[in-house]
């Protein structure tokens, strides 16, 4: 890696970890480093090369502790993520996972329906629905969650613990999420909803509580063991 | 201009040239570091790291677009002026002829001084 492109990517995790949507911290580095390339190239066609032009490329630029400061005082956008961690992970996941099922089992559901009103699906399908079975096919997507939540963490350069915090939140509550039985509408008869929370303990822990306690956990130990551990803080 | 007890005189600048010259067309940021060196002459060289500081503070105000665009195989961030920095632009050339012309009205006051 050239030396400019090590300074840049020091100035990227600085403006990161000042608060710099990563992905615009990736950006303005980006955008540095094109410039970068255009004065080198600008220089070569006046015959000045190797350290001279480098040296006059860079002075061109700026020292990035100036550009640096520039940056943070006059570009506005700051990650909500960085700044309020507490609110992303604990909280803003979990509601997003809760988003993720119920939209997964109501497009299932919808499916399901518009399957059976043409004729396909039959009525095995339909109560295999209603007795919430989806709920569980809903969840199979939860840990996609993790992966996201580690990623973000990491793109953030923020400590381990906050994703780990929000697989925490979502294993507890679908973990506690006994049953649910959905009846949808009927001429004649209103359609209705109930959780049950709770935990399955009759015949030993249920596989599909199992499956909630664990499941956001998966992808998120997948990530810890890929995780480059120069990216997260701990 | 009463008012104003700071008139960000020459910290305006850049923005001027930058709103300026993206009005007549897209550019990138070398692109636009070279075009106002070329506009004024080689008078006014920016530090030309810090164009991209200026590009980003009015993008976030909307008074720019960006957009990438390939050219020549390798991708660039273009920069455009929007109607609201069109604006902007305006405004800022109003300000900018109002102290040039009160600087303009002083320096002429210093010299009926001197010949006097």
């Amino acid at each position: 890696m050239a030396p400019y492109d090590r300074s840049l990517r020091t100035l990227r995790h600085r403006l990161i970890e000042a608060g710099l949507p990563p992905r615009h911290a990736r950006r303005v580095t980006r955008e540095l480093a094109d410039h970068h390339t255009d004065l080198l190239n600008e220089l070569a066609a006046a015959a000045i090369t190797g350290e001279d032009a480098v040296r006059t490329a860079r002075q061109r630029l700026g020292a990035l502790d100036d550009l640096e400061r520039e940056i943070l005082a006059r570009d506005p956008r700051r990650s909500f993520v960085k700044r309020y961690p507490a609110l992303a992970f604990p909280l803003g996941l979990p509601l997003l996972a809760a988003l993720l099922v119920t939209v997964t089992l109501m497009g299932t559901i919808g499916l399901a329906e518009g399957l059976e009103a043409i004729g396909l699906g039959g009525q095995g399908l339909h109560l295999a629905l209603v007795e919430g079975h989806y709920v569980f096919a809903g969840y199979l997507l939860v840990p996609l969650l993790g992966l996201y939540a580690g990623w973000t963490a990491r793109d953030h350069h923020l400590a381990w613990y906050w994703p780990l915090c929000a697989a925490l939140v979502i294993a507890v509550a679908g973990g506690l999420l006994f049953q649910t039985t959905l009846t949808p509408p009927v001429p004649g008869q209103a359609g209705s909803g109930a959780y049950e929370i709770g935990f399955h303990m009759a015949d030993g822990l249920h596989v599909k509580s199992l499956w909630r306690l664990v499941s956001p956990f998966l992808s998120f130990a997948l990530f810890l063991l890929w995780r480059p551990k120069d990216h997260m803080t701990v | 201009m009463a008012g104003n007890r700071n008139p960000d005189f020459m910290n305006g600048v850049p923005e001027l040239l930058v709103l300026r010259l993206l009005k007549e067309r897209e550019m990138y940021g070398y692109d636009l570091v070279s075009a106002v060196r070329e506009a004024t002459g080689g008078e006014i060289a920016l530090g030309e790291g810090v164009i991209y500081p200026t590009l980003h503070e009015l993008e976030a105000g909307g008074f720019l677009c960006a957009r990438r665009k390939a050219v020549n195989g390798r991708t660039r961030i273009y920069y455009g002026l929007t109607p609201k920095g069109n604006e902007r632009l305006k405004e800022r050339i109003t300000r900018w002829s109002r102290l040039t012309t009160a600087i303009a009205t002083c320096m002429q006051g210093e010299k009926a001084h001197g010949t006097v």
